[in-house]
C-alpha cells in the first residue's frame, strides 16, 4: 500500500517536472519570439497607418445569444474603434431575450432583401438588417444553431478577405485591430490566422465601450482567472506560435483569412470548443497542402472578457473547455504523433493532451495517496514537501514569469498594489483554485465519455460591474 | 533497492532544480519590478524637464526669446531636438519655418545625424521618425543608408521618414531596394510611393519588365501605377497584361488600365468582358462600371447570364452605376426565370442606392420622376422583394398602397 501512495505521488510530481520544465523552454522561445517581433515591428504610428492606407479591411463577425444585457455597449464600442474600413455583422443567433428588439431599436435596424453566397451550410438565416445610422453595422437574424454556426452565416455574408471573430461581452482595445492585422501584412501570403490577448473586463472601468480605468476585479475567483490567464497567453501561447504550433486562438478575439476558412468549410457546428477545432482544422488543411503557412499570436493587442465570477458559471466553462479539447483532439485523432503533420503532430497534439488531459487524473490520485499516506502514517513528510515544491511552487514560478512577461509585452506601468495582489494571488491559486480546476477538468472528461453535451449559458453582469473603486 | 535509489536521487535533483529556478524566478522578478520603478522614476524626471524645454521653445515662438539666447541656455541637445521636431510636426506656416530655421542654427540636425549611425537600432528608429516629422527635403539624403540597414525596423522607419519629406530624388533609391527587401517593406514602398506623385513614373518603368520583381512585388507596383493613373503607363501595363502568365499580374495590370480610362484602354477592358477566364471577365465588368461608360450597358448585359456568380454580380453592380439605361436594363431582367439572377440585382439596386433614391423621388411632385421610381419600386413588389420597403411603410404612404395593391393581386 506504501509503495502505491509512494509511487502515485513522485510519478505525478515527475511527470509535473517534466511538464512544467517544457513550459519553461516554451518561455525562453516565447522570450525571444518577443524581442524578434518587436525588433520586426513597423514603426508606424495609427495616424500614418491610415495616411498610408496601410491596413486592408476587415469584417468583424459578433455572435450574439442572450445577450441584452452587453450587447448595445458591445455594439458601440466596435463601432467606434479606429480602423480605416470595416464592416460589423451582428449574428443574433436566435436568441430568446430582447436582443435583437434592442439592436432594432437603438441601431435603427432596417430589414433588407440581402442575398449571399451560402459558401458555408447554416442554419436558415431569417433576415439581413442594415443600419440607418451606421453603414457599417449589418445584424443577421437566423435560427438558433450554436456559436459556431452563428459565426459561419457571419462568415457568408461578410465582404472583406479577412474576419475577425468576437464574443458578445468582448471590448476591443481602441488600436487593437490595427495590431493584429499587423501579422497579414508582414507576411500575406503566409498568414492565415492571427490571436490577440484576452483580459478580464470585470473590475476595469468602461464607458461607451472604452476602457477607461484598467483595475484588478473584487472578485477572488476573477482575479485567480487572470493569473490563469496570463500564463496561458504570455507564456504558452506565444511560445507555441513562435514555433508555429498554436492550436487555439481564443474564440474571444481572432482574426482569420476568409478564403482559408472556407475552404475548411468553417467552424464545425454544434461544437464545443469551435475555436480550437477551426484552428486544428487549418493546420490538417494546410499540412496537407504542403504548403507553407502561419497560425500566430500578436501579445501586444488586448481585448477584454467578461470572466465568470460564480462558481457555476466557472464550472459551466471549464467543463465545456475540457470537453471541446477532447473533441478536438479526438476528432482529429490521426494527428496524434503523426510525422506527417510535422511539429503539430510530433508536438502540439499530444503536448495539449498530456499537459490537459492527463495531469488532472495523476493531480487528483496522488491527492488521494496523500490524505491516505498521512491518515495512516504511510507517506513520509518529506515526500509531501516534494510534490508540493515540484508542483505548485514550479507552478508559482511560471506564474510570476508570466506577470513580468505581461507588463513587459504591454509596456503597462502596473501599480505596486497590482503587482502585490497579483504576487499573493499566483500563491493562494494553488490552495482550492488549483484543485477546482483539477475537478472541473475531470467532470470534463467524463461528460465526454458520456457524451454529454452541452454549451451552457454564461451569465452576464454587464460592463462596469463589480470593479474596484 | 536500485528501484528506491533511483527514486530518491531523482527526487533529490528535480527538488533542487526546482527551489533554484524557483529562486532565481523570484529575485529576477523582485530586481525587474525595481529597474521598473526606477526607470519610472527618471522617466518621470525627464518628462518634467521636457515641460521645462517645450516653455521656452513656446517662448521663442512667441518671439520673447530670441536665437541668440536659446543658444545662450545651456540646453541638452538631445531633449530639445524630440521637443523642436515635435513642435515642428503639429504647427504650420511662418512659425514652422521659424523653428526649421532654429533647428539648423543650433545644429540639431547633427544630433539627429548621429541618432542614425548609432549602434542601437531603437536610436536608428528614431533618427529616422524624427527626420521624417520635420519633412526638410535638404535632409532626405540622410536617410538613404538607412534603407540598406539589417534590422528591418530601421528600413521600415526610413521608408516611412522618406514618405513624410516626399523628396522625388530619393525615389530611385527608394525603389532600388524592391528586388531584395522583404515583403512587408515592398508593402510599405507601395504605400507610400504615390504620394510622390505621377513624376516617378520614369523610375518605375524599368521595374515593371518581367523577371526582375517577385509576383506580389510587381503586383503592388502596378497598384501604385494604378493609384496615380498615369496615361503613358497603358502601352508597358497593356504588354504586362497580355504577357503574364499570372491570373493575379494580369488582374492588377487590367485594373490599372481601367484607371487610366482613355480610348485604348477601354478597348482594351471592353476584350476583356469577352476573355475566357471568368476571374478576367468578372474585373472587367467592375471596370466598366467604374468607368461609367454609359454606351457599354449592351456589352454587360451579356454578362448577366454568364455562368460565373461573381461576373453577373459586378456586371449587374455595374449596370447600375450607369445610371436610367443600366438600372432599366437590370429590371427588365428581373423578368428572367433563374431567381438567383433576380436576388442578385435587387441586391444591386438596394445596395447601390437606386432603391433608396426611388423611395425620395416617388414623394416628387415631378411627375416624371414619380413615375420612373413608380416603376423601380413596382417591379420590386412584383417579384416579391418587399423586405427593404416594408422599412418605409409608415413613412412613405405611397409604398404602403403599392405593397398592399400586391397583396391583394397575391390573394
Amino acid at each position: 500500500m506504501i509503495h502505491i501512495a509512494l509511487y502515485a505521488v513522485i510519478i505525478t510530481a515527475l511527470f509535473f517536472f517534466v511538464l512544467n520544465t517544457i513550459y519553461l523552454f516554451i518561455l525562453a522561445i516565447a522570450i525571444f519570439s518577443i524581442n524578434k517581433k518587436k525588433r520586426l515591428q513597423f514603426p508606424f504610428d495609427t495616424q500614418q497607418a491610415f495616411r498610408y492606407r496601410l491596413l486592408p479591411p476587415v469584417t468583424i463577425i459578433l455572435p450574439a445569444y442572450n445577450e441584452e444585457k452587453t450587447i448595445v455597449q458591445s455594439v458601440r464600442s466596435l463601432l467606434s474603434i479606429r480602423y480605416p474600413e470595416y464592416e460589423l455583422i451582428v449574428v443574433n443567433d436566435g436568441s430568446k431575450d430582447k436582443t435583437l428588439e434592442l439592436l432594432k431599436k437603438v441601431f435603427n435596424l432596417k430589414k433588407t432583401d440581402y442575398v449571399f453566397r451560402k459558401s458555408i451550410e447554416t442554419e436558415e438565416v431569417r433576415d439581413i438588417y442594415i443600419s440607418d445610422s451606421f453603414k457599417s453595422l449589418i445584424v443577421i437574424d437566423k435560427k438558433n444553431g450554436g456559436k459556431a454556426d452563428a459565426l459561419n452565416s457571419g462568415i457568408n455574408v461578410s465582404k472583406y478577405p479577412y474576419f475577425c471573430a468576437i464574443d458578445a461581452d468582448t471590448v476591443l482595445g481602441e488600436d487593437a485591430l490595427v495590431k493584429l492585422i499587423h501579422p497579414f501584412i508582414d507576411d500575406p501570403e503566409r498568414t492565415i490566422a492571427v490571436g490577440g490577448v484576452v483580459k478580464a473586463a470585470n473590475g476595469c472601468q468602461f464607458h461607451h465601450g472604452r476602457l477607461l480605468d484598467e483595475s484588478l476585479p473584487r472578485n477572488l475567483l476573477v482575479l485567480l482567472q487572470m493569473i490563469e490567464y496570463a500564463r496561458s497567453f504570455f507564456m504558452g501561447r506565444i511560445g507555441l506560435a513562435a514555433i508555429n504550433s498554436l492550436l487555439i486562438i481564443s474564440g474571444a478575439f481572432g482574426l482569420f483569412k476568409k478564403d482559408e476558412v472556407i475552404k475548411v468549410k468553417g467552424y464545425k457546428k454544434r461544437s464545443l470548443g469551435e475555436d480550437m477545432m477551426l484552428v486544428m482544422k487549418l493546420h490538417k488543411h494546410k499540412r496537407k497542402e504542403k504548403k507553407k503557412y502561419r497560425i500566430t499570436f500578436v501579445p501586444d493587442t488586448v481585448s477584454w472578457t467578461e470572466m465568470p465570477s460564480k462558481l457555476r458559471i466557472l464550472k459551466k466553462q471549464r467543463v465545456r473547455w475540457q470537453m471541446g479539447l477532447l473533441e478536438s483532439i479526438f476528432d482529429n485523432i490521426d494527428m496524434f504523433f503523426n510525422p506527417k503533420y510535422g511539429i503539430i503532430g510530433i508536438f502540439s497534439v499530444p503536448f495539449y493532451f498530456f499537459s490537459e488531459v492527463i495531469p488532472p487524473f495523476l493531480e487528483l490520485l496522488s491527492y488521494i495517496a496523500i490524505i491516505f499516506g498521512l491518515v495512516y502514517r504511510l507517506l513520509p513528510i518529506s515526500y509531501i514537501y516534494y510534490f508540493i515544491t515540484v508542483t505548485w511552487i514550479y507552478s508559482i514560478a511560471n506564474s510570476l514569469i508570466a506577470i513580468l512577461l505581461e507588463h513587459y509585452i504591454l509596456s503597462s506601468s502596473p501599480r505596486f498594489k497590482h503587482i502585490a495582489i497579483k504576487f499573493i494571488s499566483s500563491f493562494i491559486e494553488n490552495f482550492f483554485y488549483r484543485q477546482l480546476n483539477i475537478f472541473y477538468k475531470i467532470v470534463g472528461v467524463f461528460k465526454y465519455i458520456a457524451k454529454k453535451r452541452e454549451w451552457g449559458e454564461m451569465e452576464r453582469q454587464g460592463f462596469n460591474k463589480g470593479s474596484k473603486k | 533497492m536500485v528501484e528506491q535509489f533511483i527514486i530518491e536521487q531523482l527526487k533529490e535533483y528535480t527538488f533542487r532544480i526546482t527551489i533554484y529556478l524557483f529562486l532565481s524566478i523570484f529575485s529576477i522578478f523582485i530586481l525587474s519590478l525595481i529597474i521598473h520603478y526606477i526607470r519610472k522614476a527618471i522617466s518621470k524626471l525627464k518628462s518634467k524637464k521636457a515641460q521645462r524645454y517645450y516653455s521656452i521653445i513656446y517662448d521663442f515662438i512667441l518671439d520673447k526669446i530670441r536665437l541668440k539666447e536659446l543658444q545662450k541656455k545651456k540646453l541638452k541637445k538631445t531633449i530639445l531636438t524630440d521637443v523642436f521636431v515635435k513642435i515642428i510636426s503639429i504647427i504650420v506656416g511662418e512659425k514652422q519655418l521659424k523653428l526649421k530655421n532654429a533647428v539648423k542654427e543650433l545644429e540639431l540636425i547633427e544630433v539627429i545625424e548621429k541618432g542614425l549611425h548609432s549602434i542601437l537600432p531603437s536610436k536608428r528608429v528614431k533618427a529616422c521618425y524624427l527626420l521624417g516629422l520635420l519633412g526638410m527635403k535638404e535632409h532626405s539624403r540622410l536617410l538613404i543608408p538607412a534603407l540598406r540597414d539589417y534590422n528591418p525596423r530601421v528600413i521600415s522607419s526610413a521608408i516611412i521618414a522618406l514618405g513624410e519629406i516626399r523628396d522625388i530624388n530619393t525615389v530611385p533609391e527608394i525603389i532600388s531596394i524592391l528586388p531584395f527587401c522583404l515583403e512587408a517593406h515592398a508593402w510599405l514602398i507601395s504605400a507610400v510611393l504615390p504620394f510622390f506623385g505621377p513624376d516617378i513614373y520614369e523610375f518605375i518603368k524599368p521595374y515593371l519588365k518581367a523577371n526582375i520583381l517577385h509576383e506580389r512585388k510587381l503586383i503592388l507596383l502596378i497598384k501604385v501605377v494604378s493609384n496615380l493613373r498615369i496615361a503613358h503607363s497603358i502601352r508597358d501595363l497593356e504588354n504586362i497584361y497580355l504577357n503574364t502568365e499570372s491570373l493575379d499580374v494580369k488582374i492588377a495590370a487590367l485594373n490599372a488600365i481601367g484607371k487610366i480610362n482613355d480610348v485604348i484602354s477601354i478597348k482594351i477592358v471592353f476584350n476583356a468582358l469577352n476573355d475566357k477566364t471568368w476571374e478576367i471577365r468578372a474585373v472587367a465588368a467592375n471596370i466598366v462600371g467604374s468607368m461609367s461608360l454609359k454606351g457599354a450597358s449592351s456589352r454587360l448585359i451579356p454578362l448577366l447570364n454568364d455562368k460565373s456568380w461573381y461576373v453577373r454580380r459586378n456586371a449587374a453592380n455595374a449596370l447600375a452605376k450607369m445610371g436610367k439605361l443600366g438600372i432599366y436594363t437590370l429590371l427588365n431582367y428581373m423578368n428572367q426565370k433563374d431567381k438567383f439572377a433576380r436576388d442578385m440585382i435587387a441586391q444591386t439596386l438596394e445596395e447601390t442606392g437606386v432603391v433608396d433614391k426611388a423611395l425620395v423621388d416617388i414623394q416628387s411632385e415631378d411627375p416624371k420622376i414619380k413615375k420612373d421610381a413608380e416603376y423601380i419600386i413596382k417591379m420590386l413588389i412584383q417579384h416579391g422583394y418587399v423586405k427593404y420597403l416594408e422599412n418605409y411603410k409608415n413613412q412613405i404612404p405611397h409604398v404602403d398602397e403599392l405593397i398592399e395593391k400586391k397583396e391583394k393581386i397575391r390573394i
